[in-house]
């Protein structure tokens, strides 16, 4: 390059001429290293890549990494950033919540008639999908009402029955609980939903769906589990959905495959009892952060509705190595 | 015949694959509860134990209540003084005493250990080697650990923190789990071993949880012929709680917790023992039947006295509790079974018979089972209590207990009973005291129990004719019962007998807040039908009110320091009707 400067115009032309089929050359390798760039660029930043039947994601990450607030608060008055909050027992059902100190808060009629929730999750429109909880008593809200996902619109603030869930066995007070875990997927637009509706002391009958977040429609199940909750990570080998068993102490994981159905047998992947510092308890819920930190919340379920009232709350976490591919234990912590 | 060995290894391969797999970890049966303490007896027999309470009391007494690791418990110097650096620093010490009373509680130190390669890299310590430690110490009252991290050579605390719960306990207290373990003979009878075979058992301990009591929890086991007895050992009341045999090796769980907690043995124990299987018991010329239901409490069926049937049924359906606080904010608290029911306060344990002596005098005895929310007698938690006491002459009352504490003051506790006499068969006839004398129900009614409500000379209200002449009169609770109750002011309903009404385990009868007769059994007197010559059900809702004014205290509990350690104190409101036999 440097030889080149030197050259007078005309020969740099001729230079150039003769050297025309080089030059093109080096535009073709910068075109095509622009290509490769942008294709890397694509590759990183737009996730996925189809072929072979595989879905391959370049980050790493949540797959509910598109969830939105809901706007209709805005609409009341409150200010964003809001919160979900389901804690309140003496006022039952959803708040919305300004998250700040004195922040406002908002109940809309219609929620409290639903009664009490327990698991939410948020798709990129901001909808809220509830679970029905019981709590403390059935007198509001029996069995049956429990095997049913709620949906909160999120321009509007209407709640309806989104879909109720098939069950191997009819709810019973024996066993007084339906949904406990939910995980939205925004790349497939589907509703991962457990359900323990129908178990009894010696049998699992319990399910997880996946559901078509337009229709409402069963995509998929996996039956006879019991599971509590529910999260799916984006690895870059594929999606994989991670849920508490709802009898042991135990987090399990199972692959989905590009369409999100269930893929292969659940894996055990540990026992929270095994961790420095853990206990026999269940895990209830499992999230994702920014940080690629796995969050597992853990309760101890008995089927009974002491499992709703127990303020005990322990949170075990796990760092993603994307090195290994791997979850490493960090700590444990009360709530 | 050339193909016999063919089908002989055939067949063996089928059976083979037929028998069940034996799994590591797998229960040889479920868990047994034992409750086991006996302190005194343990501070004569154990000389460390002894050793160990003296020691606690003397650091109790002093200006600095904490039980160090003593220097034959450390190893070397430096970790002597990352223990002392440690206590010297104001944030590690800061728990020693109660801060509403100003009592000492106990705290230890249960671990000084250098601090490891893969720590001081998360935690981005940097340390000389081997100069960092890790300092820990357990606060019995607060259930907490203080961790402290301190560079010994430039004799500096780096980092304190405080969690709940506990850590590995020290050596010593570990030695005395299992030495208590050694000492209590049921254990070795499990195994169905000598005490002295015992003692030679391969044994470790594994720290364990108490997540109930929120207590220390250690896991002596014992291993013998593939077997292992896992001993749970509540180290703040010192206590054993009760043991787990399953198969497996001590070395399969060489780095891991203990597979008992106290959860897991009073579950397992309540399920097979009390919701499983109906019990009978015999005292004196008292039988009868009883079982734990999902989510009515400890049932009573089939009494008898000297033979003759007394009672069909008799539960607690649920604890309505409301608070004049907010109108509308209460709970139907079911009470029942720990695993697959809708009650939401359960039982920890099965029943008690307890004798019911007055001046040195037995006079009978009372069946007692008890139901807590987990963490009672924390706020918003409930302990409950079924209470059946059978007397000498015949008579017997049907009561319910609060232990509070609930949401707060103002509370309003209504139990709803169900009461079926008889023998289910004989024609029932009710009689209520009109004020100059017994007058006949005809019909399916309610009533309160007010303050102006009129009793017969003896105190009775109602009248209960069983059949052949026999039957029982009703005495509410006026406070005369000598229990600290204050009365039941209860609603009753009088109804007739279907199984659908309530005969079997039912869901939550009412609303938890209504004050008026609508507590749920008023649905089934619509229509009122008559009684006569039918099986009478009697729907018995006392009311009571909590109370905390010092001195006063009724449906109530606290928490204080004893020992150092926490100890909960009741003054608990009874409710529930004598029934008095009569005879014409």
């Amino acid at each position: 390059m440097s030889k080149r400067k030197k050259h007078p115009r005309g020969k740099h032309k001729v230079a150039t001429a003769k050297k025309r089929p080089n030059a093109g050359s080096k535009k073709w390798l910068w075109i095509l290293l622009l290509l490769l760039l942008a294709g890397l660029l694509w590759w990183k930043f737009f996730a996925e890549r189809r072929g072979s039947g595989k879905v391959v994601y370049a980050q790493a990450r949540s797959s509910d990494y598109c969830k939105t607030e809901p706007v209709f608060p805005l609409k009341y008055g409150l200010r964003s950033p809001l919160l979900i909050d389901l804690s309140n027992r003496v006022d039952n059902g959803l708040f919305i919540a300004e998250a700040r100190q004195g922040g406002k808060r908002l109940q809309l009629p219609e929620w409290k008639k639903a009664g009490f929730f327990g698991p939410y999750a948020l798709d990129e429109e901001g909808n809220i999908y509830l679970g029905p909880v019981p709590h403390v008593s059935l007198y509001d809200q029996p069995p049956e009402h429990q095997a049913q996902v709620f949906l909160v619109d999120g321009k509007t603030g209407d709640i309806r029955s989104f879909v109720r869930l098939p069950y191997a066995a009819p709810p019973s007070p024996r066993n007084p609980f339906g949904v406990m875990g939910l995980a939205y997927d925004c790349d497939l637009k589907t509703l991962y939903v457990s359900t323990v509706t129908g178990s009894s002391p010696e049998e699992e009958r319990g399910a997880v769906f996946q559901i078509d977040r337009k229709t409402g429609k069963v995509l998929d199940k996996l039956e006879g589990i019991d599971a509590l909750g529910l999260g799916i990570f984006n690895h870059p080998s594929g999606k994989k959905l991670y849920f508490g068993a709802a009898r042991k102490p135990e987090v399990f994981v199972v692959d989905l495959d590009e369409d999100g159905h269930f893929k292969g047998v659940p894996q055990r992947l540990f026992s929270l009892q095994e961790l420095s510092g853990g206990k026999f308890e269940h895990a209830h819920r499992i999230r994702f952060n920014r940080e690629n930190q796995m969050e597992v919340k853990a309760i101890a379920f008995n089927y009974t509705l002491q499992a709703a009232s127990d303020p005990l709350r322990d949170i075990y976490v796990f760092d993603y190595n994307p090195t290994t591919d791997e979850w490493t234990f960090r700590e444990m912590y009360k709530q | 015949m050339k193909h016999v060995y063919l089908y002989l290894a055939l067949l063996s391969l089928l059976i083979f694959a037929c028998m069940p797999e034996e799994k590591e970890g797998a229960a040889e049966e479920p868990a047994v509860l034992l409750q086991v303490a006996e302190r005194a007896r343990w501070e004569r027999e154990i000389p460390l134990f002894k050793a160990y309470w003296q020691e606690v009391h003397q650091a109790l007494g002093s200006s600095f209540p904490v039980v160090r690791l003593q220097p034959s418990e450390l190893e070397g110097r430096d970790a002597q003084m990352a223990q002392q650096l440690a206590l010297q620093y104001p944030d590690f010490v800061r728990d020693l005493f109660d801060p509403q009373s100003g009592q000492p509680l106990h705290s230890e130190v249960m671990k000084v250990a250098p601090l490891s390669e893969e720590r001081l890299k998360r935690d981005g310590i940097a340390c000389k080697a081997g100069a960092c430690y890790v300092v820990e110490m357990y606060n019995f009252f607060f259930n907490q650990t203080t961790t402290a991290l301190v560079d010994v050579s430039r004799r500096q605390v780096l980092n304190i923190s405080v969690k709940s719960g506990a850590r590995e306990p020290n050596k010593r207290l570990q030695n005395m789990a299992r030495e208590i373990a050694l000492h209590t003979p049921e254990l070795a009878e499990a195994l169905g071993l000598e005490p002295e075979v015992f003692r030679t058992l391969n044994s470790a301990v594994k720290p364990a949880s108490c997540e109930r009591s929120r207590h220390l929890g250690m896991a002596p086991v014992f291993e013998h012929q593939g077997r292992l007895l896992w001993v749970l050992v509540d180290g703040t009341d010192w206590k054993v709680v009760g043991y787990k045999i399953l198969r497996g090796r001590l070395s399969d769980w060489q780095g891991k917790v203990a597979p008992v907690s106290e959860r897991i043995i009073q579950n397992e124990a309540v399920m097979r023992q009390f919701c499983e299987q109906t019990n009978s018991l015999q005292v004196g010329d008292w039988a009868m039947e009883y079982v734990l239901l999902p989510s009515d409490g400890l049932v009573l069926q089939q009494l008898r006295f000297r033979g003759k049937p007394v009672l069909q049924s008799a539960k607690l359906v649920d604890w309505h509790v409301s608070y004049t606080f907010k109108e509308g904010f209460g709970y139907s608290d079911a009470v029942g079974c720990p695993q697959f029911s809708s009650a939401a306060v359960v039982a920890f344990s099965g029943p008690s018979v307890e004798p019911l002596v007055k001046e040195g005098d037995t006079l009978g005895f009372a069946l007692v089972q008890d139901f807590r929310s987990p963490v009672w007698p924390l706020n918003c938690n409930y302990r409950y209590e079924n209470r059946y006491e059978f007397y000498r002459d015949g008579r017997f009352r049907i009561s319910g207990v609060n232990h509070g504490l609930g949401c707060g003051v103002t509370g309003w506790y209504r139990p709803v009973f169900r009461i079926d006499l008889g023998d289910g068969k004989s024609a029932e006839e009710m009689e209520r005291w009109e004020g100059t004398g017994w007058k006949q129900l005809e019909k399916e009614a309610w009533h309160l129990q007010a303050e102006q409500t009129a009793y017969s000379p003896e105190g009775y209200l109602y009248k209960w004719y069983i059949g052949n002449g026999r039957g029982y009169y009703l005495e509410p609770a006026r406070g005369q019962f000598e229990d600290g109750g204050r009365g039941d002011f209860a609603y009753t309903y009088v109804t007739v007998y279907k199984p659908e009404e309530g005969e079997d385990d039912m869901t939550t009868i009412g609303p938890c807040c209504n004050t008026n007769e609508e507590q749920g059994p008023e649905k089934f007197l619509r229509p009122a039908e008559p009684l006569a010559g039918g099986n009478i059900v009697l729907w018995y809702v006392p009311q009571m009110k909590n109370d905390n004014t010092p001195g006063r205290e009724y449906c109530w509990a606290a928490i204080k320091v004893e020992e150092g350690r926490q100890k909960s104190v009741t003054w608990p409101g009874t409710v529930g009707p004598m029934f008095v036999p009569f005879e014409e």
